[in-house]
């Protein structure tokens, strides 16, 4: 590989190149969280084609269907009448299909942020014709990726204000921002078990709109990626649940840091981590050895804080060589520093960057965490992840360590990877 | 209600068929969008992205260029991935944003021509139309730009008209026709648009004679009759007919243009799908039982030159439906999501035929070879 951006431009503005293996869960996805949903999602044509797709592809498609707008519609910019209509002749096919929903989003895109709908309006008109379905307007609106209020944030956002407030708290514990659960066989469940936590809620663990109700019960809220900060406080406004940061992290004394504050937070006495601790040292320093030297490529859209593992397997003595990251956050800002200051010469490229279409395919033995970064520099190894994969805690670290050596071991095959993840821009 | 679509996906749109059709020109393409818009044409209408070497972008249009109109900012970042790649031509195409906010895409193409000297092309693309017409505005924009008059014919060339993934899929139905094209004596001057390159749109008035093999080719065939006068014939040739290859020697003899396609005649029979191989599919199935009750439907806007009488314009999805529970038909040929609309009470069989610009990857790598035998299989499997 023979680019080596200074920090200066690290992080510029250009051109998105999108490679056959960029994307993720995409926003539709993400509002399918929603226990007992149905989607209509209301754009030019165009607009819902990949989602629809995915969700073909993933058996999700008899909770999706689209209104398309025309030109009409757009020009004179009220779709409200059509809306209604269509409202009603899809929910009398659902009705047909015994497949009645509790929730009905209404998904709009990017234009619908320069037409000025009155959403309100529309929710409240349609309440009242259908008072036993809920409605809210969801976003798939990619030009805001620059505000305050992202689409990956926004959605985080939607998913839970449908919660009512709930009339008694309990001891439960709610876990924010991961789309995919966390791995069952993380320290955490333990820890927060021991810290005397009752019930430790997922919004996937839910299959009704009622058993969801549930999650406004608990009495703190666990933010895990900061995608679900957003969410977190309006809750915290809402419901008057308190959040915690607590960041996936792969640096053992970040993850020890993270279960004091919880624990301060709950008021208990933080649990002995130290077997744990030792565990995940453990496997960092066995896949040291197993690398032996290999170079390592880390993927901003597999790990959500790429410069947090980059620390971390630098320190283990692993030769993490490059980062893919579009644009740093503010989470992962200190530990960017970090390694800028003591690897200077480590190679950052921004995945979408159309300076990544020429450059040269990585020679010799590689290995690169997530699916962009392989295919852009064309690793032999891979680790199969994405969304960061439920990995959590300590035994998240020993579940990445074990990853990685498995995939140094193997010769990827890329595209089967790819065609069995089903990702979305 | 023709815009509420409950079961099937959106068709692939005309940005996707403009991209399409520019893949192979060694050009850099932009679409002018946030990110999704690129990202259904990159992952779901592109069968050749994986290991490609196109350069295909995404402007990055974000709400605050959107409300100032910065299309300095476009402009500034194309010409920066140019001095990256010194591409052949730029090529700026629009999505829905761009046409709520009025961008001027031909205009902004204008600019980044007199900034670089590089040939450019803007498109009003918005996400509404379809992808045939996407190709097809490429087409004839790129033969007006680049196709010029020559005094010296080539015996018996031919320029192939409207070959896109989006309709052929990736698999080697593209080769399999230039191959059989060569074996009946003709000389390829144009592949319009798999396999193109600058050079091939610049000679295509050397040609005697247009194939158009799709429905996009249309437009770009009757531009080509009005600038060179050359004459066409439009048909797909499948499976082992030989109707396509005896209208192009009449036509090479006469000069008239063809269209190679039978009167339909409504009943037992609907074939849904990109128009000229649909032609194809119903006189292959006449060829073999005229009595045979076939018809043709087009979910990609009819195109009533190249139909047979009674053919069927399908504007949407409740179209469809209410075609399947007419009780007129027997057999529906077309793509497998069409399935998802058939129940007992329709009694109507599916005979697979999958096409990219509806199902996308879900079926493109079991797209039909349509010169092949397994061509021959599927019109017995439909007659059967």
């Amino acid at each position: 590989m023979s680019c080596c951006c200074t920090t200066e431009n690290v992080f510029e503005n250009s051109l998105h190149y999108s490679s056959p293996a960029h994307g993720g869960w995409g926003v539709l996805k993400m509002g399918h969280l929603i226990p007992e949903s149905y989607t209509l999602f209301v754009s030019p044509a165009a607009c819902g084609r990949h989602g629809a797709l995915a969700a073909r592809m993933e058996n999700r498609k008899n909770r999706v269907s689209y209104l398309f707008l025309s030109e009409d519609d757009i020009v004179s910019g009220g779709y409200e009448d059509l809306l209604i209509q269509s409202v009603e002749k899809l929910i009398k096919h659902l009705e047909k299909c015994h497949n009645v929903p509790k929730v009905l989003t209404l998904f709009v895109s990017c234009i619908d942020d320069l037409l000025g709908t009155d959403h309100d309006a529309l929710i409240r008109e349609l309440s009242k014709i259908y008072p036993h379905i809920r409605f809210i307007f969801c976003h798939m609106n990619p030009t805001s990726t620059d505000t305050g209020v992202p689409p990956a944030v926004n959605i985080q956002n939607k998913n839970y204000s449908l919660l009512d407030v709930a009339k008694e708290r309990d001891g439960g514990v709610n876990i924010i921002g991961n789309l995919a659960p966390l791995r069952s066989n993380g320290e955490l469940f333990q820890i927060l078990s021991d810290m005397e936590v009752s019930k430790i809620r997922h919004i996937s663990d839910y299959d009704t709109f009622a058993g969801y109700q549930e999650m406004a019960r608990s009495c703190l809220n666990l933010v895990v990626t900061p995608t679900g900060k957003y969410a977190s406080s309006q809750m915290e406004k809402k419901h008057g649940i308190p959040y915690e940061m607590a960041l996936t992290s792969f640096q053992t004394e970040c993850v020890k840091e993270t279960y004091e504050k919880i624990a301060k937070k709950l008021g208990k006495l933080c649990p002995q981590v130290l077997t744990y601790e030792t565990k995940a040292v453990e496997a960092l320093k066995k896949v040291a050895e197993t690398l032996n030297g290999m170079p390592v490529i880390i993927d901003g859209e597999a790990i959500v804080r790429p410069f947090d593992l980059a620390k971390a397997l630098l320190q283990s003595g692993i030769n993490v060589q490059c980062v893919f990251e579009q644009k740093l956050i503010p989470s992962d800002k200190e530990n960017y520093q970090w390694v800028m200051e003591h690897y200077p010469d480590m190679t950052i490229l921004q995945p979408q960057n159309p300076k990544v279409t020429v450059l040269e395919k990585f020679q010799g033995e590689c290995l690169s965490i997530g699916y962009s970064a392989a295919y852009i520099t064309g690793a032999k190894h891979v680790v199969d992840i994405a969304g960061q994969h439920g990995l959590y805690g300590y035994q998240g670290i020993i579940d990445l360590a074990e990853m990685m050596e498995k995939a140094a071991k193997e010769t990827a095959d890329l595209k089967k990877l790819l065609d069995e993840a089903v990702i979305v821009v | 209600m023709e815009q509420l679509w409950i079961t099937l996906p959106a068709l692939a749109p005309d940005y996707s068929g403009v991209c399409s059709a520019m893949f192979d020109l060694g050009g850099i393409c932009v679409i002018h969008d946030a990110s999704g818009c690129t990202g259904n044409y990159t992952g779901y209408d592109e069968p050749r992205w994986y290991g490609s070497s196109s350069k295909i972008f995404c402007s990055g249009l974000r709400e605050i260029d959107a409300v100032l109109g910065r299309d300095d900012k476009l402009i500034d970042n194309v010409i920066k991935a140019g001095e990256l790649i010194d591409p052949t031509m730029y090529t700026v195409i629009g999505s829905p944003v761009p046409m709520v906010i009025g961008s001027d895409m031909k205009g902004i193409a204008y600019e980044i021509e007199e900034k670089t000297g590089v040939p450019s092309f803007g498109f009003d693309t918005n996400g509404l139309g379809l992808y045939n017409k996407g190709v097809s505005m490429a087409m004839c924009e790129l033969i007006r730009r680049f196709a010029k008059k020559k005094e010296e014919k080539i015996s018996r060339g031919i320029n192939i008209l409207g070959t896109t993934p989006l309709d052929l899929s990736a698999n080697s139905n593209a080769d399999d026709l230039n191959e059989k094209v060569e074996s009946f004596g003709f000389q390829i001057v144009g592949r319009m648009m798999m396999g193109a390159k600058i050079q091939q749109i610049e000679d295509l008035a050397k040609a005697e004679i247009n194939l158009v093999v799709t429905e996009s080719g249309m437009e770009a065939a009757k531009l080509l009759k009005r600038k060179f006068g050359i004459p066409y014939v439009v048909g797909m040739p499948v499976g082992n007919e030989m109707d396509v290859w005896e209208a192009l020697e009449q036509t090479l003899q006469d000069k008239a243009d063809r269209v190679v396609c039978n009167e339909g005649e409504d009943g037992d029979i609907l074939i849904v799908g990109e128009q000229v191989l649909a032609n194809s599919i119903r006189r292959s199935i006449l060829n073999k039982n005229p009595q045979a009750k076939v018809c043709v439907g087009s979910m990609f806007g009819l195109n009533k030159q190249i139909a047979g009488k009674g053919d069927l314009n399908i504007p949407g999805e409740e179209s469809l439906v209410e075609l399947l529970y007419s009780g007129k038909y027997k057999v529906l040929v077309g793509d497998p999501l069409m399935e998802d609309l058939l129940s007992e009470k329709c009694n109507v069989r599916m005979v697979k035929l999958p096409h990219v610009a509806l199902s996308s990857k879900l079926y493109w790598d079991e797209a039909v070879h349509f010169l092949r035998e397994e061509m021959d299989q599927l019109i017995e499997e439909i007659i059967k």
